[in-house]
């Protein structure tokens, strides 16, 4: 099994739309398929040791296994050999891994698509965490933890001590839970031998002959069972052969059940026909609370009776030679005190069952202190397993290993003990809140927290306690944190600074989630009894619950990162056969398809899309690819000619398609394998009827529109005639990953709750609730079934309609926390002038306006997020309409625009008052400009299936329109600094060049020595003149000349406001006075006398040389009408510095009244 | 400046030194407000039409009392000071040296003056004009020169001219000439050129080379006794100043027969009025008296004449025309606004819709019937 047929299974999940996108809208490498292919890489040393615990899902039951074990099994079963290099990988098909969400930060299970065994080379590590949480890895694997205020992967070897690592901190919802162990199975798969020493009873009297007097005792022996095939009924019991007590064949699993199994897990011991529970002869409530839970558990004709042992011992004896037998084959309890499990059940039960098993075996072998509740146990397996216990009830624990060892007994009897495990239940009712547990402390400052909090409220004189409070401590409760951040945004005035809002984001997923952190205790290199390491891969997520002591490990993310693929896609349109025929082909280096996909991928409408995705993608043209290749059919009747090729594959596989419209199937009318020098790739090719046109709605058009906003993949594009048209790559760098979301209940209609109704794999319409939506807590989906007048357990399968109607109308009257939003990918306000530079920068434009990105809103419960560009002036026709790019979730869309809610709002923004020329203040305004429109939502209001123009939603529009106004400001602002500047720059070449040249010809003309100027340079401009240059040479070196042109002395603090990030100061001269973390560096300037300069410079480094022409430069401590070239620095800048961005520059002084003699020249030439 | 000092100051070594002194001056005056602290700035008068006032005594149009400022705060302004400098300093230099050059040759000597170099031929032209302006010298004084293509003339007139080595010789303009005729040269005054006789009753000047060549071949200057002067478009300098000499000196009539369109009145207005431009010598330039028998609109009616459509540049500068003082008449009032009512305008040469000799057997005598100057 190869990674490309892992890739397959991936495959097999992408829908036709996301497909096309990658191929006809050019856009997609940020698909699901990403993870996978990139796993090409070589996984070898990355991996767990084999005695690592793990918990699997089969069969949608919980299985707690060691990795090795449960691996080295799978291959055994299967057969797998291991390749050259001792490597071997194994296809699961159901098996899945416990992850955690990196939308959401909530653990589910998540499917494991194979599992891989190498030999173990380099060193292995155990990361022992506070708490005493273990796990054995390699070094390269990684494990999440915090990596400045984000979670990451962090590689094994390169950990600290003191770092922090993520671990499940809620309990996780069993999805449908056992409600009874159904002995049946396991009875009729027994092997004849032993069945004959089984009998049923409660069935005989029902069968029509028995041939022996089997019906007096009403038993059948197992044996006879098995080879007549005779049912079971469900009421039967079971015995062993002479066996007095009787186990009914369905165990109910009750509160009893669960109790006496972790009793027995603690206590228990069994022999072939005897379990024994032994106490001390004080613990009377104890001994009579085990009986009761023996004869509800498994009826009352368990015979059993209790025994002293001796002076302080008592022993309860349960005489069920069947309980012997199905508490080791079917709970797998393991029989000796090293040996003993948890069994697998506990994993796969009610929470309230599972705190009973929790009870039984506390209250045997527990001690109940005043903060915490110390377990000890011999069995590492039972240590590991209550310890994943623990953490899916969400409970807070620690444990530690006493190493094995002699113990001396009174009387010098000495005794060889085994490794004893010591665990510690938080709080001492153990099963409640346990607030002093480390497991609720949040490292504050390092997930960002004060940061955001203090950005939210910038007022120092809403002086909450507790927001002071938690700049003193260095942890803070979840609970606290919940409240201050609640708290925080309450007081909250301004909008979050665009930088922040990611980290508030992760913030609130962080107490929405289902994670918190412990601290790396230690790290050390240990050595292993097995040649092997294993693996799990978990498509998507690269990630999965193991170690003793449940945390995150990661496999193979840092080999995807590296190998990701930057696109290169060719398009070619060329002339048919035919008149009106032509040929569509596009060649993209993606990852190739696997050959038993292909024909499904492209001959199947609507093949494997998923229902209530809420993920940004840029969606496809309605039918995809395949309705494509269907076009193409239908109007030439020709097959569409696929080829494609996966990195492991050696040569090409090559095909003609038709689609089957009746059966919806691909229908492949010729096969071949071909050579081709692509290492990987697909290209399609499809004929079709149609016109090829130039012009605004072409291809050329559309595709100059995807590589604006795709920076970062090469386009070639060959037009049936004239020369190939490239877009180069504009960056390295990829878009950011969009996650999926769950919808946000506000704007929920009726359809669409039954529909989810219907699918969901929840049992409870709260838990449904809970988990289908975001937002929605446990308190929220009580209160909204509460006023829906619905009960919350209610199966969500069979809501009625009126109760789905009371839902929806419950919904808005309860309070629900705004969408996510990191569910949005804008282009962001770098990529778009990257990629407007790049597409544009042959017409040269004076002026990119820094593109802006609105902060999230939501329409009808959907997020969505607008972002405009606009570029000015240059080769740009300046007597046309301005030119509008649409798009919608990065595609360009072409059509519609009078349609179109992108293009409505540009044009009813009065664009007079921001420079450009409006016929009546509406409609598109006239001028050398582009303007860039982008909406990205989960959900885009098209107005059609095509998807060629965006609904006017009001929301939409309101953001559109602010964002328009704001860009239209800022361009004001650049051609009001732009005249100003030219005119002072006029000003300036007078003084500094024509001047000294006038005095010095008139002096030589005079015969006297040249006057000083300095009374005339001052008269002339008046100002101080703040010039700026930046070179560039591997590095942006910033020279700023401050000239005083007054008549006096000037002193004065100047300001550089930087970008916000990607860059390092190099040399800066002088000493600045202050460098902020905001970019804002400060000098205070000595005084500059009249007419003389200073100068200040500094360095750059880290950017590209595009990615920086101009300082945003402001003084202080001057009056600001004396200063051109910096604006004056807002009093408040503390609070809000934007605002100042918006100010128009005040109105150039008049000039005198005198007539210029060199203006009026209007009739001298004309004659 | 009156036309005595003019025509005085012209030329001599005596202007030559008023002119140094003159041009000292300005720099003096830039360089005292520059040691002061002060913007440097000279005032002259404003060269607009709205600065164009009439002076009843000498008949001419001249600057009113408008001025206008060139400083140094405006960047043409204080280029314009710059290059006033080392225009300054170019002239003393030619002084001295007694050479002189052409202002085109300035233009191109500019090349080598850096940020104050012209960056057409107008801008020092105006300069030019700008420092006679100021000084009241005239540019000859400066040892500048027009190197306009002198105008020609065709006619029983003898002048007497100074050759290059110095002689005087005299030439009749009609026998001693061939067809293109005697050549103006750009020094028209007295110590260069003399007029000895004249056989002639008025001086016909023609806008095109067309037309002055169909006049001469018949023989018009003979039949209409007159001498026929080609202005070559818009007249230079000296043409203007031939003519107003020939009509003070040889009491000869100018009448002025250009095409039918805006350029072309304008043409007759800087022989009749005084241009715009050099406002400052009309009344040494400009022959009060210089009558129009160019086309007019109303020929183009009369004479059913073909026409062209004027332009929107022709419109723009009819309609300047309409405002302009020195078209301020009943009669240029009622063509121009013709002219515009028509949206056509007529060349001269149009005339030969009805044959090579209507213009002369036919036009000319009618038109300068009325005046006159034919029987």
């Amino acid at each position: 099994m190869t990674i490309a047929e892992e890739l397959a299974k991936k495959q097999r999940e992408i829908s036709i739309s996301e497909f096309f996108e990658r191929n006809k809208q050019i856009l997609g490498y940020d698909s699901p398929t990403k993870a996978v292919l990139t796993v090409v890489k070589e996984a070898v040393d990355n991996s767990v040791e084999h005695d690592e615990p793990v918990l699997v899902r089969q069969e949608g039951r919980v299985r707690f296994v060691r990795i090795g074990e449960y691996v080295d099994h799978l291959m055994e079963r299967e057969g797998v050999l291991p390749d050259a290099s001792g490597r071997s990988f194994v296809t699961l098909s159901d098996c899945e891994v416990l992850a955690y969400d990196d939308s959401t930060l909530k653990m589910r299970w998540k499917p494991a698509s194979g599992a891989q065994r190498h030999p173990l080379r380099g060193d292995l590590y155990e990361v022992e965490l506070v708490g005493g949480r273990k796990v054995t890895v390699t070094g390269s694997h990684s494990v999440f933890g915090l990596a400045g205020k984000r979670i990451a992967a962090l590689r094994v070897a390169d950990l600290r001590v003191g770092d922090y690592v993520v671990v499940p901190h809620r309990e996780l919802a069993v999805d449908d839970p056992i409600r009874e162990v159904d002995l049946r199975p396991w009875l009729l798969t027994l092997s004849p031998d032993r069945a004959s020493g089984f009998m049923i009873h409660g069935m005989a009297a029902r069968l029509d002959s028995i041939p022996r007097d089997w019906t007096r005792f009403d038993f059948v022996p197992l044996s006879h069972v098995q080879k007549r095939r005779l049912e079971v009924p469900r009421d039967a019991r079971v015995t062993v052969r002479f066996g007095k007590s009787r186990l009914p064949v369905v165990i109910p699993v009750t509160e009893a059940l669960m109790r006496f199994l972790g009793l027995y897990a603690a206590e228990g011991t069994r022999s072939r026909r005897i379990v024994t529970l032994s106490f001390g002869a004080h613990e009377t409530d104890l001994i009579d609370d085990a009986r009761r839970c023996v004869l509800e558990a498994f009826g009352p004709e368990t015979r059993l009776s209790k025994v002293p042992a001796h002076e302080t011992a008592v022993c309860l004896k349960i005489y069920s030679g069947i309980l012997c037998e199905v508490l080791n084959e079917v709970f797998g309890c393991g029989d000796h005190a090293h040996e003993k499990r948890v069994p697998d059940l506990v994993f796969n039960v009610e929470p309230e069952l599972q705190l009973a098993f929790l009870g039984g075996y506390i209250a045997g072998d527990g001690y109940r202190g005043r903060e915490k509740i110390s377990m000890t146990t011999v069995s590492p397996d039972l240590a590991a397993g209550l310890t994943f216990l623990f953490a899916l009830r969400g409970k807070a624990f620690s444990i530690t290993k006493k190493a094995a060892g002699f113990r001396v007994f009174p009387r010098g009897y000495v005794s060889q003990t085994r490794p004893a495990y010591s665990l510690y239940l938080y709080g001492s009712e153990g099963l409640e809140e346990q607030p002093n547990s480390p497991l609720n402390w949040f490292p504050l400052g390092l997930t960002g927290f004060l940061d955001v909090v203090s950005s939210m409220r910038p007022l120092s004189s809403y002086n909450v306690p507790l927001y002071k409070d938690m700049w003193s401590r260095p942890h803070y409760t979840i609970g606290k944190f919940a409240e201050a951040l609640v708290e925080a945004e309450e007081y909250a005035r301004e909008d979050l600074p665009s930088d922040m809002r990611g980290q508030k984001a992760f913030l609130e997923r962080l107490i929405f989630g289902d994670l918190s952190f412990l601290r790396v205790k230690a790290i050390r290199k240990v050595e292993s009894p097995h040649p092997y390491v294993y693996d799990f891969s978990v498509p998507g997520s690269e990630k999965f619950l193991g170690g003793r002591g449940v945390l995150f490990l990661h496999n193979t993310l840092d080999a995807c990162e590296e190998a990701e693929i930057l696109p290169d896609v060719s398009i070619e349109v060329r002339k048919g056969e035919s008149k009106d025929e032509f040929v569509v082909a596009v060649e993209d280096n993606g990852p190739g398809i696997l050959k038993k996909e292909v024909a499904n991928v492209f001959g199947r409408l609507l093949y494997g899309s998923r229902f209530h995705s809420r993920r940004q993608a840029r969606g496809a043209q309605g039918l995809g690819i395949s309705g494509a290749i269907m076009y193409g059919q239908i109007t030439t009747g020709k097959p569409a000619t696929i080829r494609t090729k996966t990195a492991e594959m050696d040569v090409a596989y090559e095909l003609d398609l038709i689609v089957d419209t009746r059966k919806n199937k691909p229908s492949i009318q010729r096969e071949e394998f071909k050579v081709w020098d692509k290492a990987h790739g697909t290209r399609i090719e499809i004929p079709l009827k149609g016109r090829y046109i130039g012009g605004k709605q072409s291809v050329t058009e559309y595709l100059k529109g995807a590589a604006i906003v795709n920076p970062h993949a090469r386009l070639s594009f060959k037009p049936p005639e004239g020369e190939v048209v490239v877009w180069e790559r504009a960056t390295q760098e990829l878009p950011p990953k969009t996650v999926e979301i769950k919808p946000h209940p506000y704007g929920l209609e009726i359809g669409t709750l039954l529909a989810m109704g219907k699918e969901t794999k929840s049992y409870k319409l709260s838990a449904f609730l809970e988990e289908e939506f975001s937002r929605i807590s446990p308190r929220v989906a009580k209160e909204i079934c509460e006023l829906a007048e619905v009960d919350p357990e209610t199966r969500p399968k069979s809501l009625s309609l009126e109760q789905a109607k009371a839902i929806v109308d419950a919904i808005p009257k309860v309070k629900v926390m705004a969408p996510q939003t990191d569910c949005l990918a804008p282009i962001g306000e770098r990529l778009i002038k990257k990629g407007l530079k790049n597409v544009l920068g042959n017409l040269r434009p004076e002026f990119y306006s820094p593109p802006l990105t609105r902060d999230p809103a939501v329409w009808q419960g959907n997020p969505f997020q607008v972002e405009v560009g606009i570029v000015f002036g240059g080769d740009l026709p300046a007597d046309q309409p301005v030119e509008v790019l649409r798009f919608a979730n990065r595609a360009p869309l072409l059509y519609q625009a009078g349609a179109c809610a992108l293009a409505q709002a540009a044009a009813n923004v009065d664009w007079r008052r921001y420079g450009l020329e409006q016929r009546g203040g509406q409609g598109l305004p006239y001028g050398p400009a582009i303007l860039l429109l982008h909406v990205c939502s989960t959900k885009v209001p098209y107005t059609n299936e095509a998807k060629e123009a965006v609904s006017a939603v009001p929301e939409i529009l309101t953001e559109l329109d602010l964002a328009l106004k704001e860009v239209g400001r800022r361009l004001k602002t650049h051609l009001t600094k732009k005249e100003r500047k030219v005119k002072t720059r006029e000003k300036f070449d007078i003084v500094q060049k024509i001047l000294p040249l006038i005095a010095q010809k008139s002096a030589t003309i005079v015969g006297k020595k040249v006057p000083s100027l300095d009374g005339t340079i001052t008269k002339i401009m008046g100002v101080v003149w703040i010039e700026e240059s930046v070179a560039y040479d591997k590095k942006h070196v910033v020279t700023i000349d401050v000239h005083n042109f007054t008549a006096a002395g000037k002193k004065m603090n100047l300001h550089a406001l930087l970008p916000r990030n990607g860059w390092k100061l190099g040399k800066v001269r002088p000493k600045p006075t202050e460098v902020r973390e905001d970019g804002k560096i400060t000098w205070e300037l000595p005084r500059i006398g009249s007419v003389e300069k200073a100068t200040v410079t500094f360095e750059l480094l880290g950017l590209e040389k595009d990615e920086y022409d101009e300082t945003d430069l402001y003084v202080s401590g001057i009056p600001p009408d004396l200063v051109i070239g910096a604006e004056p620095l807002p009093g408040d800048w503390e609070l809000n510095y934007k605002e100042f961005e918006q100010e128009e520059a005040p109105p150039a002084v008049a000039e005198e009244e005198e007539v210029d003699y060199d203006e009026t020249e209007e009739e001298l030439g004309d004659e | 400046m009156s036309r005595k000092q003019a025509a005085k100051s012209s030329g001599g070594a005596q202007g030559a030194d008023k002119a140094v002194e003159e041009l000292h001056g300005i720099a003096t005056e830039i360089y005292g407000q520059l040691t002061a602290g002060q913007v440097p700035k000279m005032t002259l008068p404003l060269r607009t039409k709205a600065n164009i006032r009439f002076d009843p005594r000498a008949s001419v149009w001249k600057y009113g009392s408008l001025k206008g400022v060139r400083s140094a705060k405006k960047l043409k302004g204080a280029l314009m000071l710059l290059r006033t400098m080392y225009v300054l300093d170019f002239i003393k230099d030619m002084i001295d040296q007694t050479k002189s050059s052409t202002l085109r040759e300035m233009y191109y000597i500019s090349e080598g003056w850096d940020l104050a170099k012209f960056h057409s031929q107008d801008e020092s032209n105006l300069l030019a004009e700008d420092l006679e302006i100021i000084t009241e010298c005239l540019r000859e004084d400066f040892k500048l020169r027009p190197e306009e293509s002198g105008a020609s003339v065709i006619g029983n007139v003898t002048i007497e001219e100074v050759t290059r080595n110095g002689e005087r010789r005299r030439i009749n303009c009609k026998d001693d000439v061939g067809d293109a005729g005697y050549t103006i040269p750009y020094n028209v005054e007295k110590e260069k050129v003399k007029f000895v006789s004249a056989d002639a009753k008025f001086v016909l000047a023609i806008e095109t080379g067309g037309m002055f060549d169909r006049l001469v071949e018949n023989g018009f200057d003979e039949d209409g006794k007159c001498v026929l002067v080609h202005l070559k478009g818009q007249p230079s300098r000296s043409t203007r100043r031939l003519l107003k000499r020939l009509n003070e000196e040889l009491k000869l009539n100018v009448c002025s027969f250009v095409d039918g369109d805006p350029w072309s009145f304008r043409i007759h207005a800087s022989v009749a009025f005084g241009a715009i431009k050099t406002a400052h010598i009309s009344e040494y330039l400009a022959t009060p008296t210089a009558e129009f028998v160019g086309i007019t609109a109303s020929d183009i009616v009369n004479y059913e004449l073909p026409t062209d459509a004027l332009t929107p540049r022709d419109i723009g500068a009819l309609n300047a025309e309409l405002t302009d003082p020195r078209f301020k008449d009943e009669f240029w009032k009622n063509e121009i606004e013709l002219m515009l009512k028509l949206g056509k305008k007529a060349e001269q040469q149009a005339l030969a819709k009805y044959g090579l000799d209507f213009v002369t057997d036919r036009y000319l005598p009618e038109k300068l019937g009325e005046l006159g100057l034919m029987r």
